[in-house]
């Protein structure tokens, strides 16, 4: 985790300053991009923001429509086969690590005709041993190439540095799709801090839509946010004295709406969740808000507390039920 | 023929459609943008950096607001000069801001002063500038406006692909990013016939923008 912090810092410091890599696209700007990019991408990221935006904030009831919640793991792994740097991607949809919605390998190279960070999708054959691999990368790294299917030129991803972030996607009209009567629109933006998608595809014939990943979103982005992840400890003392609180248990959880399940000792299923307020906010502003539900109500929480942007500490204490929780270095 | 170049209209018109965000999202945009905008640029250490062989030349843009309710509601005066010498002007323009709920984008309209000469050093004395009126004034055409969306951690915005058409027969090809401490633009324009690059604001940038930074 320090090391995954030490190079944020560096991205940001880089991204701050004029000496960032050029768009210029020598091969040693091209270079560089690439170093950043590594530095930049692997984390987990989450959308969760973007779903208390869209329903209306605060303790509006959520809406899946039009983005639904998607997380997204980078990690980088060790597969010479596929080049010096690959990254394993897990993706899940509605909160749920089972409900996968993309894995693939990534392998990221200097292309300097294009002047760009070329990115090559494979995808491994069997994606189904592979769920929650991220935690596990020894599974990754064992598949040779006869393991996966590498997706064709045309459906290459090119990402050029603008205005301090890599942006890019496939050209346009070039990876086909339903015997060549389609081609997809695949976008994507990484910066130090987020990584934001869209996907759609058009038929050649008309223009029509025939797919995309947001219905309804007018070719929207997935807004993901890297996450941090938080170690909490969880006191409780049954009689609501907070002068005699004991330990019960520590938890984990990300801060893009990470969620932990608490077993409570009256036999309540208790949830602790946080997640960064942006809604009202000046949109540069960032803090983290915490809440504690039951179970059975994760509309409305038993309460809920902020802390300043950045916190790296924060606490709330109700007497019975005590967390205390800090960014996992 | 002309079938086929509505078709092919309408498909541009498909493909850059897109990307928009709801009506009070584009409002708080559009302060932000409002607010990031003004300040003084340069692409000094792009410059530095590039040595003596590159393609950029020295930029410096000026965006100052104005009050000039007979324009708009919200305009930026912007005066830029090339290799520091205020005299060497490349851009003088005025910038009018509206939400396009239907785009999903913020729309920037081009307002063009007559004798933009004449202004020279006006950032520095905007009654120069609020003394102007429409008659003084060229107003760029709606197909050259530029649509801005939120992308990432900054504005891009983007003319319309075939639209902003010149004389000659090309479009101009415009991308402008606006960051909290930076304004990167790449101009040129692209042949009608095959999209080749026929022009560069800065000959052999490529694809490469003027990154300039704020001053402080």
């Amino acid at each position: 985790m320090a090391k995954i912090f030490a190079a944020l810092l560096a991205a940001l410091a880089a991204a701050s300053m004029p000496a960032a890599p050029a768009a210029a696209h020598t091969k040693a700007d091209l270079d560089a991009q690439l170093k950043l990019l590594m530095q930049w991408w692997p984390g987990r990221y989450d959308n969760n923001e973007q779903i208390v935006r869209q329903s209306g904030g605060g303790l509006s009831a959520q809406t899946a429509k039009p983005f639904y919640r998607l997380h997204t793991v980078f990690k980088r792994v060790n597969m010479p086969e596929l080049g010096d740097n690959v990254l394993y991607v897990e993706e899940w949809q509605n909160n749920d690590p089972a409900d996968i919605a993309r894995i693939r390998l990534y392998s990221l190279s200097v292309d300097e005709a294009e002047g760009a960070i070329l990115v090559k999708f494979s995808t491994p054959l069997d994606t189904k041993s592979l769920v929650g691999a991220h935690a596990d990368l020894s599974k990754v790294e064992k598949l040779t190439k006869k393991d996966i299917r590498t997706f064709r030129d045309p459906c290459n991803v090119y990402l050029r540095w603008e205005g301090g972030q890599f942006r890019g996607g496939m050209k346009e009209r070039s990876c086909n799709a339903n015997d060549d009567k389609e081609w997809f629109q695949y976008q994507i933006i990484v910066g130090p801090r987020y990584y934001w998608s869209r996907d759609r595809r058009f038929t050649y014939a008309d223009n029509k839509v025939t797919y995309e990943m947001a219905p309804g979103s007018n070719y929207g982005w997935f807004e993901q946010t890297k996450t941090r992840m938080m170690a909490c400890e969880v006191l409780a003392d049954p009689a609501g004295d907070m002068t005699k609180t004991k330990k019960l248990t520590d938890i984990e959880l990300h801060d893009q709406g990470g969620e932990a399940a608490i077993a409570w000792p009256d036999g309540r299923d208790l949830r602790f969740v946080i997640h960064t307020r942006a809604f009202t906010s000046p949109p540069e502003r960032e803090f983290p808000l915490f809440r504690i539900h039951d179970a059975r109500n994760m509309a409305v929480p038993i309460a809920y507390a902020y802390a300043v942007d950045d916190a790296e500490r924060y606490g709330l204490n109700l007497g019975w039920f005590y967390v205390r929780c800090q960014v996992k270095k | 023929m002309r079938r086929r170049g509505a078709l092919a209209l309408g498909l541009l018109a498909a493909l850059w459609a897109g990307g928009g965000a709801a009506a009070a999202d584009l409002h708080a945009q559009l302060a932000e943008l409002l607010r990031w905008l003004p300040g003084t640029y340069d692409n000094a250490a792009q410059v530095a950096r590039q040595g003596g062989g590159g393609p950029f030349y020295p930029v410096r843009t000026i965006v100052r607001p104005v009050t000039m309710p007979g324009i708009a509601a919200h305009v930026l005066y912007l005066e830029e000069y090339r290799d520091n010498d205020p005299a060497k002007l490349t851009r003088v323009r005025l910038y009018t801001f509206a939400i396009d709920a239907a785009a999903g984008a913020i729309r920037l309209h081009l307002v063009n002063p007559l004798r933009p000469e004449a202004l020279i050093g006006a950032h520095a004395d905007l009654a120069r500038v609020e003394a102007l009126t429409l008659a003084d004034m060229r107003v760029d055409r709606p197909v050259c406006d530029v649509l801005i969306r939120k992308d990432g951690a900054v504005y891009r915005g983007t003319m319309t692909p075939r639209t902003c058409n010149r004389p000659d027969g090309t479009w101009v090809d415009y991308t402008l990013i606006v960051g909290p401490d930076r304004h990167w633009v790449r101009n040129r324009a692209r042949s009608a016939s095959d999209d080749a690059v026929a022009w560069e604001f800065v000959p052999g940038a490529g694809e490469g923008f003027i990154e300039q930074f704020k001053l402080p």
